[in-house]
């Protein structure tokens, strides 16, 4: 094996074992792409705007593979003393937020999980920072309510996989308001929303 | 099939290398031995303990008989362990379970899980601590010396961080936690000033 | 090799060898030895197969006397009292067309780790009528009991190493069954091992290790 000739001939697979190697390696991954990162907030639609629109496929609790598009757009986003008999928790700040939505009255878009974030820092969510005027933590759900009350459109029951169609037909655009509570310092750049892991919409504050 | 000499001396030392071989391996460290292992962080009371994604700051630590929470009372015949600390997530938000920590002891015992009582620390923002109070039920037997063991994430004790906080219980202390027979009132979690 | 005794060797074998030697192309050494072993799986098969001695029943589950201390892996338990009742405020609702059967004892758990309740209940069960089931694919199954820590009346939802825990265990019986004079509850041992579905550790197949006969008296509500 230490013959000269040998190395010479093999010369060509020599050079490329490196390279193979660090391909077997890639692709030994393939269970990070397909089955670990779905499951994370891990494809965002970045606006670089106030406004974007969110397209992408979802399977449903009833195993039905649907398509969402929906149009989000930052109405307003700025700090407020109090909102609907919330205030911010010590050394928090209350950010109240306004989104516009634009889609298809067909869309099932109920429960959507809505952050604000820096550009490189932390994520803040719905839950923590804010008390009642007895300063009292509230009771809040990492999800949010993200269609009218009244006229909410489809909506798919999670345990069930029940589709249970609207008490009203839902407008095609309605606006709701948010309060999420930030530390009194934080200074957010970008908003996320999203309805299905992994893909969400990543909007910049006006 | 001829047997020969050589044939069968070949086959005894095939034999016997693959005995030997075999021996051997039982003594090589085997990656599943140590797969699950955690990441452990250690810390003592009244300093700050940073995971990788959270930090744990203990801030007191006392013993009961009986404790209230929820306008019920939990009793035991050993020791409540009740570990006042502060939480605050890093880099998203985040919540802990209160069955999800627990506090080993000297002698390998493992005491958590969840107790009489439900309890929570959280959900809060990054940035933005609130206090919380667990407590946990520990035969008198084991208190000196108990460790107490928050993880990271998803009650996860294997492959990711977890604390390793002395709870700073020297004999003279456990000799006082057993004989107690306090009542205390556990407060659920509240944000706290910076 | 046969010069000692030739003519008596070749007396008895001949004509056997001379039989055999009609056949011995198709039947070599080697297929008499194939078909014997084939044989003998069927007539293993026939008798039932390797495993039939599962079916036979096991000794009876010893039985172990009133405060006498149990060892059902990884429980150690001492029965105490069997009662029954309706009603036992703030505990034990009043439940439609259900009495209660509780057993109070003393379980101290034998196991480095804390061991949530629900994983003890499956290895105790108790020999009575009418006890409330929960409908199944495979038939009704009888309900595991609800552990409660008999100190304050709360779900014992976990039990800690080596600490002795006053525990009542709570069965439902249909109002429609006479109230039985004695029960009898059985403990089981458990194993700790992995679930062949996931892989998770826990705590699996129960199997009996004693039984325990006590009267089942009526139990005084508190004033």
């Amino acid at each position: 094996m230490t013959n000269p000739t040998w190395w010479r001939r093999n010369r060509l697979w020599l050079l490329m074992l490196a390279p193979l190697l660090l391909l077997a390696v890639a692709t030994s991954s393939f269970r990070l792409v397909t089955l670990y990162l779905p499951w994370e907030w891990s494809r965002p639609t970045v606006a670089h705007a106030p406004t974007g629109t969110l397209r992408h496929q979802f399977l449903g609790s009833d195993d039905v593979r649907r398509e969402r598009e929906v149009t989000v757009t930052i109405v307003s986003a700025r700090s407020v003393p109090s909102s609907d008999g919330i205030l911010p928790a010590p050394g928090a700040a209350l950010w109240q937020i306004e989104l516009e939505f634009v889609a298809s009255p067909d869309q099932i878009l109920q429960f959507c999980t809505i952050e604000l974030a820096d550009a490189a820092g932390p994520r803040y969510g719905n839950q923590g920072g804010k008390v009642d005027a007895d300063g009292e933590p509230t009771f809040a759900n990492a999800l949010q309510f993200c269609v009218p009350e009244d006229a909410p459109g489809p909506t798919l029951e999670s345990f069930t996989g029940q589709l249970v169609p609207s008490p009203e037909e839902r407008p095609a655009t309605w606006r709701l308001t948010y309060a999420l509570g930030l530390p009194s310092d934080a200074e957010p750049t970008e908003l996320r929303i999203g309805w299905d892991r992994p893909e969400y919409l990543v909007l910049q504050l006006p | 099939m001829r047997f020969t000499r050589t044939g069968l001396v070949t086959v005894l030392l095939v034999v016997a290398a693959l005995f030997v071989g075999s021996w051997l391996t039982q003594y090589l460290p085997n990656p599943d031995d140590f797969r699950d292992d955690p990441f452990p962080v250690a810390g003592a009371v009244g300093e700050p303990v940073r995971l990788r994604n959270s930090e744990f700051t203990l801030t007191k630590v006392q013993a009961a008989k009986r404790y209230e929470a929820f306008r019920q009372v939990a009793a035991t015949d050993g020791v409540f362990v009740i570990v006042d600390f502060t939480f605050v997530p890093l880099t998203e938000p985040g919540i802990l379970a209160g069955s999800q920590n627990e506090v080993r002891a000297t002698d390998g015992r493992v005491f958590g899980g969840s107790p009489p009582l439900p309890s929570n620390c959280g959900p809060t923002n990054p940035g933005l601590p609130v206090t919380c109070q667990i407590p946990f039920e520990v035969p008198s037997d084991a208190l000196v010396g108990l460790v107490l063991a928050i993880p990271a994430e998803n009650g996860s004790h294997s492959r990711d961080n977890v604390t390793e906080i002395d709870l700073g219980i020297t004999p003279e202390v456990a000799e006082q936690f057993a004989a107690t027979d306090a009542q205390v009132s556990i407060h659920s979690s509240r944000p706290v000033e910076r | 090799m046969a010069e000692h005794t030739p003519e008596r060797a070749k007396s008895r074998l001949e004509p056997w060898r001379k039989r055999y030697a009609l056949v011995s192309d198709i039947l070599t050494p080697q297929r008499i030895g194939l078909l014997l072993a084939v044989a003998l799986l069927g007539v293993v098969a026939l008798a039932g197969g390797w495993q039939a001695v599962e079916g036979v029943e096991g000794p009876e589950t010893p039985k172990v006397a009133v405060g006498e201390k149990i060892v059902a892996t990884p429980m150690e338990v001492t029965v105490r009292r069997a009662r029954h009742v309706e009603e036992l405020k703030p505990s034990l609702p009043r439940a439609d067309g259900y009495r209660y059967l509780v057993v109070s004892l003393d379980l101290t758990l034998r196991h480095e780790r804390y061991v949530s309740g629900v994983e003890l209940a499956p290895a105790i069960s108790l020999d009575a009528a009418g006890l409330k089931t929960t409908p199944l694919r495979s038939g009704p199954k009888i309900n595991d009991p609800s552990l409660l820590r008999g100190l304050d009346g709360l779900p014992a939802r976990t039990y800690q190493p080596g600490l002795a825990t006053s525990t009542i265990v709570v069965w439902q019986q249909a109002l429609t069954e006479p109230i039985p004079t004695e029960v009898t509850i059985t403990f089981a041992k458990q194993t700790w091992r992995q679930s062949v579905l996931d892989g998770g550790w826990g705590w699996y197949d129960p199997a009996p290790v004693a039984r325990v006969t006590l009267p089942l008296e009526e139990l005084d509500a508190p004033a």
